[in-house]
């Protein structure tokens, strides 16, 4: 059950954007894809714009190019696997090659 | 909420407020705290209580004409003011020339001295407006908005649960579409909230399997609008059958978004309900409320109304 407070877990993340075009469409689809894998609820956010990490027209307003950084907030049942799946993405520029 | 005197002069000048400044360009970083404006006639005569440092400073024709008639001593002390207070700008409207002395106190304070050529009255309810819109409370929520019988739905729900596609079916319905996805929302005046799309996302919905389309461009102008007041709140649950929902429609539920209460409704999804049509019929009932007409408390009232009548005959049988 997503109220059981035991199986709740929050944990977050500062991570550097790191290919070229940054959270471009595809990056961003493909952030969205990973992040549907799991049930917990994905905040990112940068400056101070949140945006949900599970929407991919929310991801792109956040306007996050090469070199920024954001925060990824994960809350839920499977935060832990979540955020390791997630930064890994990022950190292996979204798969792309540069 | 702050600005800075930069954006101000900026963001005027996209709404056609003309702003040109005469000194104090390095000080531009002061910063307006109050939407309200000040016309600071009686610091001239020395007396500067109540001047607010954070509010927009005005001197009008009214003003300026005080200052030229005084005399060189006098003009002298008058502008004074401007060395106690250090005010984040002071605008002259009307196009006037400005008194010497004036602009040399200024930049020597390093004050921020405008001029606009509007005149006063029309500059300040403009100014105003803008202030209002630029100092208001906001906050960004993931959900969607769209204009149904002339009601502001707010449709939030978890990813995923179909609040794009059920924005889709109400347009197609003749409803219209004002944010999909991420919904930025202004308190602009006390007690009313305004939904609008973020600018890179306005007219743009994401549908699972279709990608990104663009409601104006699919669905023509009637189909969209820019801003629009939420008043009612649809909240989209999963079905879940140990939980229990409402049957009745006497209980009343709040969504508080930045201190304002909106009547919230939770639907639970599930295949094969019609979703569209029941956004329909809530904002129906919520216009029918607001008109003082509540169904489901009626019906209540007559079934206990009976209720009490059959009571009463048993009790003399």
């Amino acid at each position: 059950m997503a109220g059981d407070p035991q199986k709740m877990k929050k944990v977050e993340k500062k991570i550097t954007v790191q290919n070229k075009l940054g959270f471009h469409a595809r990056a961003a689809a493909n952030f969205v894809k990973t992040a549907e894998k799991f049930q917990s609820e994905v905040m990112v956010i940068k400056d101070d714009v949140e945006a949900n990490g599970k929407s991919i027209l929310g991801l792109l307003t956040l306007g996050a190019g090469k070199g920024s950084i954001i925060k990824i907030i994960i809350e839920g049942p499977d935060a832990d696997r979540a955020i390791e799946a997630l930064e890994k993405l990022v950190n292996n520029k979204f798969g792309e090659e540069e | 909420m702050e600005i800075t005197i930069k954006e101000l002069i900026e963001r005027a000048n996209e709404n056609n407020i003309p702003l040109e400044i005469l000194c104090g360009e390095d000080a531009l970083d002061n910063r307006i705290k109050n939407p309200r404006i000040q016309k600071p006639g009686l610091a001239l005569t020395g007396f500067t209580y109540h001047i607010h440092p954070a509010r927009v400073q005005i001197f009008g024709d009214t003003e300026i004409t005080y200052l030229k008639e005084l005399s060189a001593y006098k003009k002298r002390k008058a502008v004074n003011f401007l060395d106690e207070i250090s005010i984040s700008c002071l605008i002259i409207t009307k196009g006037l020339e400005i008194p010497s002395l004036l602009l040399k106190k200024a930049c020597r304070n390093k004050i921020p001295l405008l001029r606009t050529t509007m005149q006063s009255s029309v500059f300040i309810r403009e100014i105003e407006e803008l202030l209002n819109e630029l100092l208001a409370e906001k906050v960004s929520i993931h959900g969607n908005l769209i204009d149904v019988f002339g009601v502001g739905v707010l449709i939030l729900g978890k990813s995923g649960i179909g609040k794009s596609e059920l924005a889709l079916s109400l347009i197609m319905r003749n409803h219209r579409f004002v944010a999909d996805d991420m919904v930025e929302i202004v308190k602009k005046y006390p007690g009313v909230l305004i939904g609008r799309p973020t600018e890179m996302l306005k007219h743009i919905v994401e549908i699972r399997g279709l990608g990104i389309v663009n409601i104006k461009d699919l669905f023509g102008i009637s189909a969209i609008r820019d801003t629009k007041r939420i008043e009612l709140v649809i909240e989209l649950v999963k079905w879940e059958d140990d939980t229990e929902y409402d049957r009745l429609g006497l209980e009343e539920d709040f969504y508080e978004i930045m201190g304002i209460k909106l009547p919230l409704v939770k639907l639970p999804v599930t295949p094969g309900r019609q979703l569209p049509v029941l956004i329909e019929v809530a904002a129906r009932n919520y216009l029918l409320k607001i008109k003082g007409i509540d169904s489901a408390k009626d019906f209540k009232d007559t079934l206990d109304k009976i209720l009490k009548e059959q009571q009463k005959k048993e009790e003399i049988e």
